[in-house]
């Protein structure tokens, strides 16, 4: 188990900010997963404190123990950090056993004791009686067990993990996420996940790292990244969410708040109340609902009702404003048509704090 | 970059130090030998002064030779690219049949020296031609070979690298995409007007980097002029480089070396138009786009195959027979028939002649040294040049391409003004020694044996090595047990092609040799001069059958090579 602490970390290519003053910090046995889309940095995040990349300003410390900063630099093999690659990097020269094996054989450990480890680890990863063969013999899930296999003979107090589903067809990915919860949960390791997944993180981590541009915008609980997104850009990644502006009117009770959206008066949940004026709230389809004649509400034109295995997701243009979206959910019975004139309610709401007009 | 480069902490210094280390052996391969070349065209003998410069520079051979130079590269270039140029369009783009096995045939005569291709003419179209006596129509003994001449000259080097133009376009063509042609024959343009408007101008960067790559080919040609060249009193600047070498000595050193530097000069013309026209591509590795749809010969697919194999017959077929024919004959001038056929020419240069004995051990012993020594800087050269981008080696990795882009009289004059006096501290003098040949060797075929190996580098996923970094194993034992085996195959390869052009290499060893150290081109060369024919075929055809023999070997080893490392593969 081992804590790592990242402190304003900053990485620069020429004038392109991969990482821009980074600072994380992540507790023992920790699962964390590094979320944001492509480019975001979160790969040069992971080589950083695999050693790969040297970091231009900041530091990198694993148990306390500085590994990178401007002066210093702890070469990869000398940090005892295990990683599971997104192109599994097994040795295609070596069978399954030798891959396995190598950092013991690295390590310069009798032989008997390494073929034990190497039976423990395949056995753990439910591929017994696969040690003899080639990697080239192997399917893409097999390929991956192979490599965390690898890792686990390791035994490292810190697994990091590029993309390890990325190469993996849709329905092999469910389990191998059990896979890694399995692992997980049985060497207490630390371990942190680059994803650009947003399902894959809320189903494995502890807590979620957004990153967007080279920057660290949000460190949180699943549920809590989900109900309480920190941007504008976290709010419109997660979950199909909705980024609308809006009034803010006055402040309620228990960190509530009076704002209006789209002319309809709206109670919703915020950080901090906001100063009355322009504000952006977040929310998800299934916070809004259709009103009945006399009810208050938006009013929208149905623009198209596609179904969606279940349900069906409506989508809607506010009559005040044309260049908006708004989508919901609706049933078999109760959905409108293309074209229809109907009025929408918002049944909950978060106000994104610190984004008015000028963000 | 220079902020983050000097924010960086500094690599471990035993990493450091292997790398200055492997530093200063590839640029005392490549750049010092130019440097010192450079040095003595400026200042002979140690003096600033143009002396030497302007007694060369004003004689009228030194422009007779350079002329006829020019004359002869440029019509062998001409041939080669009409050449090769036609049959790479006709193999890539139509339905022939047997496209690998033609390939194979088309490319064979890059992997053969060219004195032997010279002689092999010379045997085929001579007075005492056994296949001309054979069907009663040889010219009358003493008439003079209508290949002494520039024309011969001219066709032999078109033949000799019209492959070499082949094997550029061919890769340029396969890596057009399919829709380029398909669009342009959806919009309604028939077959030639694609060729003419769409193929040929797409093609234009490829075309003239293998027109620049022949003509530099040809200019630095030292085994055909000097085969053709020398009975017919025809003289280029490589035969005159060597004539006045040989007969004057080393007296005339800085004189020679003005001519090198004349013939590098007008070489490095064709170097750089080649190396901007093929720019960030090595022409060797094919694409792996999908193929142009071949165009249908219909009826005219049969006669096209029948012109392309008697291409093959006419220009590899029948000066081999000739040659073998030769090397049977028991004596210039007696009648080749069952009865007068014998083996005694390659006995006599197997086991009774000593230099010949010599040369086949010492050719063996240079290639396959040479070979090996180059296979184990590659590897560790390449990885820091790919992998790492160490700033260092990537400069010299393109300095490592002159000595064999140069032509090889070029390196030899260089090699000799580096080892004329003995070695400083040491006190040795490698001059009149083998290890004259096998430095030259090592710094002239770098290149060949680091091609293949950068491409591998290229094409395995760096992840395999951080993996095992991470599994905590430092430089040595990852090159040891990681990346020397992935790219080992492409090593071999590299090897391999090294040890077949050094084995069948003259223009280098020619200038080098010294009594005891004979190479197999030196000694085919002093038979065929000494008028010994039959024995200089005798050594040949045994070393066309060894270079067959290794090719042959090769095909085991194709498949796990990267595309494009072997040249004579389809």
């Amino acid at each position: 188990m081992a804590r790592l602490s990242v402190d304003t970390v900053t990485r620069a290519f020429g004038a392109f900010h991969a990482l821009d003053r980074v600072s994380l910090d992540v507790r023992d046995g920790e699962f964390l997963a590094v979320l944001g889309p492509s480019g975001c940095g979160k790969t040069t995040l992971l080589r950083s404190i695999a050693g790969f990349e040297k970091v231009c300003g900041g530091s990198i410390a694993i148990d306390g123990r500085t590994v990178s900063s401007r002066t210093e630099h702890v070469p990869p093999e000398k940090r005892r950090v295990g990683i599971v690659f997104q192109s599994y990097a097994l040795w295609p020269h070596m069978t399954v056993a030798e891959n396995v094996g190598y950092s013991m054989r690295v390590a310069r450990r009798p032989r008997e004791e390494i073929a034990r480890a190497v039976a423990t680890a395949l056995e753990t990863v439910g591929l017994t009686g696969y040690a003899e063969r080639a990697p080239s013999q192997l399917s893409g899930g097999q390929r991956q067990r192979v490599a965390l296999a690898r890792c686990l003979v390791q035994s490292p107090t810190l697994v990091l993990l590029d993309e390890p589903l990325a190469n993996l067809d849709v329905h092999l990915r469910a389990s191998m996420e059990d896979e890694f919860a399995d692992f997980h949960r049985r060497t207490g390791s630390t371990m942190i996940y680059i994803t650009h997944d947003q399902a894959e993180a809320m189903a494995l981590a502890d807590r979620i790292a957004v990153m967007d541009r080279g920057r660290l915008v949000q460190v949180a609980t699943p549920q809590e990244l989900h109900s309480r997104p920190a941007t504008e850009m976290i709010a419109g990644f997660i979950g199909g969410g909705m980024v609308l502006p809006a009034e803010a009117r006055a402040a309620g009770p228990d960190g509530t708040c009076h704002v209006r959206v789209l002319g309809l008066d709206v109670g919703a949940r915020c950080a901090l109340p906001p100063a009355p004026g322009p504000v952006k709230v977040a929310l998800y389809p299934r916070d809004l609902s259709l009103r009945a004649g006399g009810e208050a509400g938006i009013p929208c034109r149905v623009e198209r009702c596609v179904y969606q295995g279940g349900a069906f997701r409506v989508d809607l243009v506010p009559e005040a404003a044309h260049d908006l979206r708004l989508t919901m959910l609706a049933g078999e019975d109760d959905r409108p048509a293309a074209g229809d004139a109907v009025r929408v309610g918002i049944e909950r709401a978060w106000v994104i704090p610190g984004a008015g007009p000028s963000a | 970059m220079s902020m983050t480069a000097t924010a960086a902490p500094p690599a471990p210094w035993r990493e450091q130090a292997f790398i200055y280390g492997l530093a200063a052996v590839i640029a005392a391969l490549s750049l010092l030998p130019l440097l010192r070349l450079i040095l003595e065209g400026l200042a002979q003998g140690g003096e600033l002064s143009f002396s030497a410069a302007s007694r060369v520079l004003s004689a009228p051979v030194t422009w007779t030779a350079l002329r006829n130079s020019l004359e002869t590269a440029i019509g062998g270039t001409i041939l080669a690219v009409a050449l090769g140029g036609g049959v790479a369009l006709v193999v890539t783009l139509t339905d022939m049949r047997a496209r690998g096995a033609f390939v194979f045939c088309f490319v064979l005569p890059l992997m053969i020296a060219p004195q032997v291709t010279a002689l092999a003419w010379l045997q085929v179209t001579g007075a005492s031609s056994p296949l001309l006596n054979l069907i009663g129509l040889a010219p009358p003994l003493g008439a003079r070979n209508p290949l002494y001449s520039r024309e011969g000259i001219i066709l032999l080097l078109g033949l000799q690298y019209a492959p070499l133009v082949f094997l550029t376009l061919r890769a340029g063509l396969r890596a057009l995409p399919r829709e380029m042609i398909e669009a342009g024959l959806a919009a309604g343009a028939g077959r030639l007007t694609v060729l003419r408007t769409i193929v040929i101008p797409v093609m234009t960067p490829p075309i003239v980097a293998s027109v620049a790559l022949a003509f530099v080919s040809c200019i630095g040609n030292f085994g055909i002029p000097a085969f053709l060249g020398i009975p017919g009193r025809y003289t280029v600047l490589p035969t005159l480089i060597y004539q006045r070498l040989s007969g004057l000595g080393p007296g005339v050193l800085s004189e020679v070396a003005i001519l090198s530097l004349l013939i590098g000069a007008v070489a490095l013309v064709g170097i750089v138009v080649q190396d901007i026209m093929l720019r960030r591509r090595d022409f060797r590795v094919v694409s792996s786009a999908a193929g142009a749809q071949p165009f249908e010969l219909g009826r005219w697919r049969l006669p096209v195959e029948i012109g392309l194999w008697a291409s093959i017959l006419a220009v590899l077929i029948v000066p081999f027979l000739g040659l073998l024919l030769t090397s049977l004959v028991p004596a210039y001038g007696v009648p080749l028939n069952a009865r007068t056929a014998t083996l005694e020419n390659y006995a006599f240069v197997l086991f009774e002649h000593a230099a010949a004995k010599r040369a086949f051990l010492n050719s063996f012993l240079l290639s396959g040294a040479a070979a090996a020594v180059i296979a184990m800087l590659c590897i560790p050269l390449a990885y820091f040049v790919v992998w790492r981008r160490t700033r260092m080696l990537r400069a010299l990795n393109v300095v490592a391409e002159m000595p064999y882009a140069l032509p090889g009289v070029v390196l030899a004059i260089a090699a000799i003004l580096l080892f004329l006096k003995p070695l400083p501290i040491l006190g040795v003098s490698l001059y009149n020694t083998i290890w004259i040949i096998f430095f030259a060797y090592l710094a002239r075929f770098l290149v060949l044996g680091l091609r293949p190996v950068v491409s591998a580098f290229h094409q395995v996923d760096r992840a395999l090595e951080e993996a095992a970094q991470v599994a905590g194993a430092g430089l040595a034992f990852r090159l040891r047990t990681i990346v020397v085996p992935l790219v080992a195959p492409a090593a071999a390869a590299g090897a391999i092609l090294i040890f077949l052009t050094a084995f069948n290499e003259l223009t280098v060893s020619a200038l080098l040799w010294s009594s005891g150290a004979e190479t197999l081109g030196v000694v085919v060369f002093s038979f065929e001069q000494g008028g010994d024919s039959n024995y200089a075929a005798a050594v040949s055809v045994l070393t066309v059958l060894v270079t067959l023999a290794i090719m042959g070997l090769l095909a085991g080893l194709a498949r796990r090579l990267p595309p494009g490392v072997l040249p004579w593969r389809d």
